[in-house]
């Protein structure tokens, strides 16, 4: 059981809208920026194979919508998520603020079993802007305070830190996977894939 | 004309050609031009696409050619000829360009009429969706002129037809045509007569004809008839005594039968028959409590409106054209779950809705059922905390009415209908507000 490997990882990136999501995962799977906005509407996935610890695994991107009122649907794709990407922007404190309920309620929605220890990324986007409003110690106070997340500043549009970050968050969904495994026994509960028909939980209410 | 062998030999190469050419004004590459017209050549040789114009101009020049040339000489002969060969295709041109003009569309009162080919059967031009069809009273092969009334006997004479309501004439009686084109009427109106036959009487018509305005005399054989749609009285001309659904009484008396309607209201209620702009609910509310099957369609109607937001934002049925596959052009059932069109109606009474909606809704489901995207934009029940995805749309499934989360209907009621996604914002804003103030202090 112990062996079993995961080739998928899924991995969500949240925050405000703006702060440069769409852009981020655009930058990291297709190498490519554009200076348009264009609001994402819903949620939409992108893969990309990478490779972490001489292993091959398909990451799954989930990029969403930051402003509610294109989020009128569900977010059950948080199920099953091996690693959360939180970003904010480093020109704009309130979306910086607002990663705390980001944060709770991805807890809340996807239900992890630990939620203590589920990984969590933090990127604060958009350094190549000059008039900057959140600090760098104030957002790594911050991340610290939550149980030693990860803290990257990228941009973007220049393309900084953006492979770095996602390596991090690719390493630590794996190291994630591995952990559940070692006391899941059953491992597939957890995926969102396979409870399209419900699965005898019998645990949980099912209603 | 004849060509005469004993000429030149550079000429009996190219002659008898005369008769297969003789339609082309290109001759002139078949008939090498005599060596000192050459230098009139580009005024006399034209393409074959040179305006009547042109070869009018070209006319004149080689008429003037030929007199100027010597009489029994190589030139005037191949000046007649092409004379001959161009004045033959100015007039096929200028035929060309009156039949065209014959079958071009013409504008009568809002018709657009064309030319019916000659010997055409007469065929209803059908709405695409419609099985049972007690509409159109006119059933066989014989067809009529709408301003005459005489039969257009199709073989024989030349009739037109509007492209937008169907009214039919002989083509001699176009210039007398009374009759406003029912599509500029329908779409002035928006929405058919809602009154059962609004009969008002005769003396408000002046005992005339609605239509036409011929008076009603005691003397004459022309009976007032009245038209169930619109209540007024029509004479013999104007009312052929067609039968028609009538789309007030479907309305408010849920009654399919058909009535006696004039020929205006007739052509009027065929174009309404496709339009969606009946709020049904809006105008029998009662209806929905009365017939079951209705209630079953609004509710499959309501749920295929939930499904499409997930389409519209999924790439993948947006690349297999899901909703318009299944859909075509009768968008209007899942944009909202308000409007009707007659045809709806209709088809909601003999049932080819219901199977029509319920055909489309299984096909939504298998795809955001198995589609990674859609699957993704489920919800899970925050109340039970179970891993099943549950859709806004399903019959176990319950909203709140606040936040659009969406709950199990038990676990709802179980928790009395507390959202616990609404109590979260409310602590997230008191907190704020509480910081807000301190920062203030």
């Amino acid at each position: 059981m112990a062996t079993r490997k995961k080739s998928l990882l899924k991995v969500i990136i949240l925050g405000d809208s703006s702060v440069g999501k769409t852009s981020l995962m655009n930058q990291y799977v297709n190498k490519r920026f554009s200076t348009q906005y264009k609001a994402t509407i819903g949620a939409d996935f992108l893969t990309k194979e990478v490779v972490v610890d001489d292993r091959v695994v398909t990451m799954q991107i989930w990029d969403t919508a930051g402003q509610e009122r294109f989020q009128s649907l569900g977010v059950a794709f948080y199920r099953g998520a091996d690693c959360c990407v939180l970003v904010y922007d480093v020109t704009a404190p309130n979306s910086f603020k607002n990663l705390d309920s980001w944060r709770d309620e991805f807890l809340i929605q996807a239900g992890p079993r630990d939620p203590e220890h589920f990984p969590f990324v933090v990127l604060g986007n958009k350094v190549d802007l000059e008039n900057r409003q959140v600090s760098t110690r104030r957002a790594q106070q911050w991340a610290q305070s939550k149980n030693d997340i990860p803290y990257y500043e990228t941009s973007a549009k220049e393309g900084r830190n953006v492979e770095q970050a996602f390596q991090t968050i690719a390493k630590n969904a794996l190291a994630q996977e591995a952990e559940v495994e070692l006391y899941n026994e059953f491992p597939d509960k957890i995926r969102v894939q396979s409870d399209g028909n419900r699965n005898g939980n019998s645990d949980n209410c099912q209603c | 004309m004849e060509i005469s062998t004993e000429s030149t030999s550079s000429q009996i190469s190219c002659a008898g050609s005369f008769n297969e050419s003789n339609s082309s004004v290109k001759s002139g590459k078949s008939q090498a031009i005599p060596l000192n017209l050459i230098n009139e050549e580009w005024q006399i040789i034209l393409s074959s696409d040179s305006t009547a114009l042109e070869l009018q101009n070209a006319i004149i020049k080689c008429k003037e050619l030929v007199l100027s040339s010597l009489e029994v000489s190589e030139e005037r002969k191949w000046l007649v000829r092409h004379l001959v060969e161009m004045r033959l295709a100015l007039r096929s041109l200028e035929e060309d360009q009156l039949e065209k003009e014959k079958t071009q569309a013409k504008v009568v009162l809002g018709h657009h009429f064309s030319l019916r080919p000659r010997g055409k059967s007469f065929q209803i031009p059908l709405p695409s969706c419609v099985p049972l069809l007690p509409v159109i009273g006119l059933g066989n092969q014989n067809i009529f002129c709408d301003q005459c009334t005489g039969m257009i006997w199709t073989v024989l004479q030349d009739s037109f037809e509007c492209a937008d309501c169907g009214y039919l004439v002989h083509q001699k009686c176009i210039d007398s045509v009374l009759r406003v084109c029912a599509h500029v009427i329908v779409s002035d109106m928006n929405f058919p007569i809602s009154d059962i036959c609004p009969e008002v009487g005769l003396h408000i018509q002046k005992y005339k004809c609605r239509e036409c305005g011929s008076a009603f005399l005691e003397s004459s054989s022309s009976e007032p008839r009245l038209c169930d749609y619109d209540g007024c009285f029509y004479c013999q001309n104007c009312h052929w005594g067609d039968s028609s659904v009538v789309p007030a009484r479907i309305i408010h008396n849920w009654d399919f039968k058909t009535y006696k309607v004039s020929r205006p209201s007739l052509q009027q209620i065929n174009l309404f028959l496709d339009k969606p702009n009946i709020s049904l609910e809006e105008s029998n509310p009662k209806l929905f409590v009365f017939l079951s099957k209705l209630t079953s369609i609004k509710k499959l109607r309501e749920d295929l409106v939930i499904m499409k937001r997930y389409l519209v934002e999924c790439r993948d049925a947006i690349k297999t054209k899901l909703i318009d596959k299944n859909v075509k052009d009768r968008r209007h059932l899942i944009q909202s779950a308000e409007f009707y069109s007659i045809n709806d109606l209709m088809q909601v009474e003999n049932d080819a809705l219901h199977e029509f909606l319920y055909k489309i809704f299984n096909e939504f489901d298998d795809h955001i059922r198995s589609c990674n995207i859609c699957c993704g934009k489920g919800y899970i029940c925050e109340i039970c905390d179970n891993n099943e995805v549950l859709y806004p749309y399903e019959d176990g499934a319950v909203p709140c009415g606040k936040c659009n989360s969406i709950y199990h209907r038990v676990c709802w009621s179980r928790k009395n209908e507390n959202c616990p996604k609404c109590k979260r914002i409310e602590d997230r804003l008191t907190k704020t507000q509480v910081e807000v103030a301190s920062e203030a202090f």
